[in-house]
């Protein structure tokens, strides 16, 4: 843990004291860079896509991933964000303007909010975090690098899908929030919100496979020696975004699974004629909402940890004041959803908690706040475009924040809700809180991006221009805000003193819109023309900053060994600590050539655990992604034999993506590995990995599931007799029965694994084959039992969530009943031993988890109507 | 911000409480930000970067200044304000009435794609987007939808109140000078959304009771509710 280098105190030769001149192209003056060992050439055409277009599409490499999800966000902010907010201000500059009339106005605020809260900002930061993560841990790859591809294209392929409705004249106009019964069937009858809810739901997959792989590659592909305590701001905050992004969309995605059904089947889970709710859709749609501002905010927050320092020149001052402030606005978000209803009528103790929550929530983003002004404070700024755009931010969000804690006061909500007020708010947290935090990560490691220093002269100029326009532009809202101007009208009456306020703020966006321009301009002449970057242009302390710019495919030949917080500022020497983790470092960069290996580490103690394999490129995670789109696509166009075929397309795909890889290594060569080094090399797939993977697919899952029994009993409470008058209640002994041999299924798994170990493969495949017949015989007993029910699912709300959650059931058994045919498959050729047998455990650990789904399930199914 | 009636004055004053706290918390923040930007580049900070001792551990803030500025700043700071504003806000809570009491006029509305119904229950009185009330009388609206989500708001007597297809919400207001006022729908309702506009008028009593009178004659003439 030894970390020589500079002497105490004032060491006047720390690469802190020296002027930064990044015009120049400085080449990484006095801070170490990694080894490249003598292979460096060999790894990195291991590591790099195929040749061709069969390479573009297969090529699952972190850096073209995060680059294509930046590179589309920023296509649909420039679409999204930036033609809609300028017509709307044209027509809203002057009173009674008529340049636009109500149902184009209402299409493009529909299109502003969805676009930018979906498509552009969540994306973007997603591109960041799969782009530089593993640069700054200093690992090779994510973890799962198909899974980042597939949540590419599901991303892409969705908002494409959404925007596709301009070419049908068929444009979502309920706005972003989509609130029911105005987005239902009877109000909303064309297809236009089959586009919304469908398009960007499955943009909303993407966004949870993305975060599936980001929170398992914090956890375990880090450099030997980055603890948590250690670990660089960025991924702390990505770490707590990924698992809010699972917790918030989720819940999203059922509401607009509920949604789409009352639109396409005729359900009624929001119809109050039927039982329904119509309020049961604003508590989904929030419980996803108002985490969402978070989801886009902490990212923004982590690009400014990491700047503030290196600009400040100076150590991050409370540090671990900022980790627990990142974890406590994770949480607290969750507790707020209900402050975007002030206005619906909730008992006045229910106002005063969501308020009082609302208000707290911002103690911790004071915390943050504070410690990056005392990094400041402490430290010798140094302006640079990043560090300009982080100022602004500071300036900004205090405001967006202040005003946070305004509308957070229900009294004054009751005036501010729905009015130009909430859009000046909602704007500076979101533009000055997030938007600048994004371009001052696009300046800061443009560098590791394509290898270039951005233009210091067009930056100036892009956040001057950025910063005069935003505030020329919401500022005035806070007032005719105040005034009374409502949000979601398309003109209004002359002689309310309303038409100055908002000729600014027109002219505001158009200085915005400069800006943009500067920006666009910025980076394609940068690209072209950029002066080349050394590798540690700003003289910054993280890891991604000791590899060439732009780094090798592979990243780091040797992976470097970390012993403090700010690597490049205090250690002189980045292979140095325990020899045996030099000697495995060392090999690493020798050894293997011929396929991708990665280093893990133990999830808290950072110490090397495995070698493993990291998948390769492949294109079934695109053909995946076409899978899901044509179930969503068929659903659309209501062809819903396609949605089958979608179906047997995705599941074909992801059979094929985890196909298990020929293993290149005999048993022998690995038990000599691992004696030599101490940890043991996996070349067919990691244990440990794949336990996180399934731990969190079923973290996934059960979210799912939660937010379907919240949909019950919300319907139960708001439906005094239930089941409703001439539906039979459940027969209880068919859910008992169903439970029984969803246990038999899950038991046989559970053998499977046991007689695995043993080296027994007969009684596996024996138990395996058990533990499909057993799922497949729990799934005959529920659709018997749907097939002969007196209701079906659209009379009342009470049939709609019934067979609703029955059908998930269904779904989740389905799926183990295909992983322990799958299982059977590739036992045969002898693939699985007493020391492989990687699927089996996943097979257990799955099966294990549908059975507790399944009595939960069926507990509400079965004795809901009983019990409550 | 223009108030008319008790509940908006009431409003008015948090909003005052509010911004003035706000335009402090602001002020200081941006004082001290220049001061943090200024100070760096004109004495530089001779402890200099040390070796970070923290390495391996959780550190807490090391230094006086920061200290003061991450716990005062970020701490304490927003916990007197927040306990300012929630008390604020409570009692601003606790002041603004949930039910009229007996002397209230009560009146159901009713919001529709893209007009107001409005029904006197006692008179049997029904007007379309226009809604008179007495002054100094506290006026008991019942809302409630007959489609989608609308939401009643009237910015010179107080703040809105959502009207939902599923069940009646109850908003009560009170003007407390002669005059017409301009309200409308506030929640997203579809296309005519932005048009959907109600007028109140608020009479003296003596006024308002020949209104009354002159409105129900109207009806029983069948002429219907309004002009």
């Amino acid at each position: 843990m030894s970390t020589s280098g500079h002497s105490d105190g004032q060491g006047s030769d720390g690469p802190w004291e020296q002027p930064l001149e990044p015009e120049r192209g400085t080449v990484g003056i006095d801070t170490p860079m990694v080894d490249e060992g003598p292979f460096a050439e060999e790894l990195d055409q291991e590591w790099s896509k195929p040749p061709g277009l069969y390479g573009h599409l297969a090529t699952v490499q972190n850096g073209a991933v995060g680059m294509r999800l930046i590179l589309t966000g920023l296509f649909f902010l420039l679409l999204g964000g930036s033609v809609d907010s300028i017509v709307m201000r044209l027509q809203l500059a002057r009173p009674e303007m008529d340049l636009v009339g109500p149902q184009l106005y209402n299409e493009m605020f529909t299109n502003h909010g969805s676009v930018t809260m979906f498509l552009v900002i969540l994306p973007i930061f997603e591109g960041f975090a799969i782009l530089l993560l593993p640069m700054l841990l200093g690992t090779r790859e994510m973890a799962f690098p198909r899974l980042g591809a597939f949540a590419y294209y599901t991303f892409l392929f969705g908002g494409l899908m959404y925007y596709s409705s301009t070419l049908f004249s068929a444009v979502p106009d309920a706005g972003w929030f989509g609130y029911t019964p105005l987005s239902g069937p009877e109000y909303s009858p064309d297809l236009a919100l089959d586009f919304w809810v469908l398009g960007l739901g499955v943009a909303e997959v993407g966004a949870i496979a993305a975060a599936l792989e980001i929170s398992v590659s914090i956890f375990k592909n880090r450099a030997p020696g980055m603890t948590f305590t250690r670990l660089p701001l960025f991924a702390w905050a990505m770490l707590v975004t990924s698992f809010m992004i699972l917790f918030a969309f989720t819940p999203l995605i059922v509401g607009s699974l509920l949604l789409e059904l009352d639109r396409g089947f005729g359900t009624a889970f929001f119809d109050p004629g039927a039982g329904g709710s119509s309020l049961l859709w604003q508590h989904l749609f929030w419980i996803f909402g108002h985490p969402e501002v978070y989801i886009q905010f902490l990212p923004a927050t982590g690009i400014v940890s990491m700047i503030v320092p290196v600009f400040a020149r100076r150590r991050t001052e409370g540090y671990p004041w900022i980790v627990a402030a990142t974890v406590a606005i994770g949480f607290l978000s969750f507790g707020l959803w209900a402050h975007h209803m002030f206005t619906v009528g909730l008992a006045p103790v229910v106002l005063g908690f969501f308020a009082a929550a609302s208000m707290v929530i911002a103690i911790p983003a004071g915390v943050q706040i504070f410690a990056w002004l005392a990094t400041i404070w402490l430290g010798r700024p140094v302006w640079r475009t990043p560090f300009l755009f982080v100022v602004g931010f500071m300036a900004m969000f205090v405001l967006g924040g202040i005003t946070g804690v305004m509308v957070a006061s229900v009294p004054f909500d009751g005036q501010a809700h729905d009015s130009y007020f909430v859009v000046a708010h909602l704007h500076y947290v979101l533009i000055g809180g997030v938007v600048f935090p994004m371009f001052a990560g696009v300046y800061f490691w443009f560098p590791k991006f394509v290898g270039k220093m951005m233009d210091e002269r067009l930056g100036r100029l892009h956040f001057w221009l950025l910063f005069v326009g935003a505030n020329m532009t919401f500022f005035p809202m806070h007032i005719v805000g105040l005034m009374g101007m409502p949000r979601r009208i398309h003109t209004y009456p002359e002689g309310l003193g309303w038409g100055t306020y908002n000729l600014i703020s027109t002219i505001g966006v158009f200085v915005m819109f400069g800006g943009i321009v500067a920006f666009g301009l910025n980076l394609w002449r940068s690209w072209r023309h950029g002066v080349p970057a050394g590798s540690n242009p700003w003289k910054a302390d993280t890891l991604e900053w000791s590899t060439p710019s732009p780094p090798l495919q592979h990243g780091f030949s040797v992976p470097p060994i970390v012993t403090s917080r700010h690597p490049l500022w205090d250690q002189e020497e980045l292979h140095r600590g325990d020899p045996q983790v030099e000697a495995l470092g060392r090999a690493m960069g020798e050894w293997p050539l011929r396929w991708r290996a990665n280093l893990t580490v133990g999830v808290t103690s950072a110490r090397p655990e495995e070698v493993v394999r990291i998948a390769g490129p492949s294109i079934w995670p695109l053909v995946a992604a076409i899978g899901t789109v044509t179930i969503f696509a068929a659903e659309l166009l209501k062809l819903r034999v396609g949605a089958l075929a979608g179906a047997a397309v995705l599941v074909a795909a992801v059979i094929r993506w985890n196909w298990p890889e020929s293993i290149e290594m005999d048993i022998a060569s690995e038990e000599a590995f691992e004696r030599r080094h101490g940890i043991p090399v996996r070349p067919g797939g990691s244990p440990v990995i794949s336990r996180w993977a399934i731990g969190l697919a079923v973290l996934f899952l059960s979210i799912f599931l939660g937010a379907l029994l919240l949909s019950y009993f919300y319907l139960r409470i708001e439906n005094t007799v239930w089941p409703p008058p001439g539906f039979s209640d459940p027969a209880i002994g068919t859910g008992a029965l169903a439970f029984i041999v969803i246990v038999v299924a899950a038991v046989s798994a559970r053998r499977a694994l046991a007689a695995v170990q043993a080296g027994d493969l007969t009684g596996m495949r024996i138990a395996a084959a058990l533990a499909a017949l057993a799922g497949l015989a729990a799934m005959v007993v529920v659709i018997e039992d749907l097939w002969t029910l007196d209701f079906g699912a659209t009379e009342h709300a009470y049939g709609s969530i019934f067979f609703t959650l029955a059908s998930f059931l269904l779904v989740i058994a389905a799926a183990g009943a295909i992983m322990a045919t799958m299982v059977l498959w590739w036992s045969r050729g002898g693939r699985f031993s007493a020391r492989h047998h990687n699927p089996v455990v996943v097979l257990w650990r799955y099966w294990i988890s549908v059975a507790v789904m399944w009595a939960a399930g069926l507990f509400t199914l079965y004795l809901g109507p009983t019990v409550t | 911000m223009d108030p008319a009636g008790p509940v908006a004055r009431d409003i008015v004053d948090l909003t005052i409480v509010l911004t003035v706290l706000g335009a402090g918390v602001f002020v200081l923040f941006v004082v001290l930000g220049v001061v943090a930007l200024r100070r760096g580049a004109a004495e530089p900070d001779d402890a200099g970067p040390r070796r970070d001792e923290a390495s391996g551990y959780l550190s807490t803030l090391r230094g006086t200044a920061a200290r003061r500025l991450v716990i005062g700043g970020g701490v304490l700071l927003p916990t007197v304000i927040i306990a300012v504003v929630f008390g604020w806000t409570l009692e601003t809570m606790n002041d603004l009435p949930a039910e009229g009491g007996a002397d209230a006029l009560v009146v159901e509305i009713t919001g529709h794609q893209w007009w107001w119904d409005v029904r006197y229950p006692e008179s049997g009185i029904v007007l379309t987007d226009e809604l008179h009330i007495e002054v100094d009388r506290p006026i008991e609206l019942h809302l409630t939808s007959a489609d989608v989500i609308h939401s009643f708001w009237v910015p010179a007597l107080g703040g809105k109140m959502d009207a939902f297809p599923d069940f009646v919400n109850t908003l009560v207001l009170e003007a407390s000078e002669v005059g017409v006022l301009r309200g409308r729908c506030a929640e997203f309702c579809g296309l005519h959304h932005a048009s959907m506009d109600i007028t109140v008028v608020a009479h003296e009593p003596e006024d308002f009771d020949a209104w009354l009178v002159a409105q129900s004659e109207a009806s029983v003439a069948g002429t219907g509710g309004r002009g």
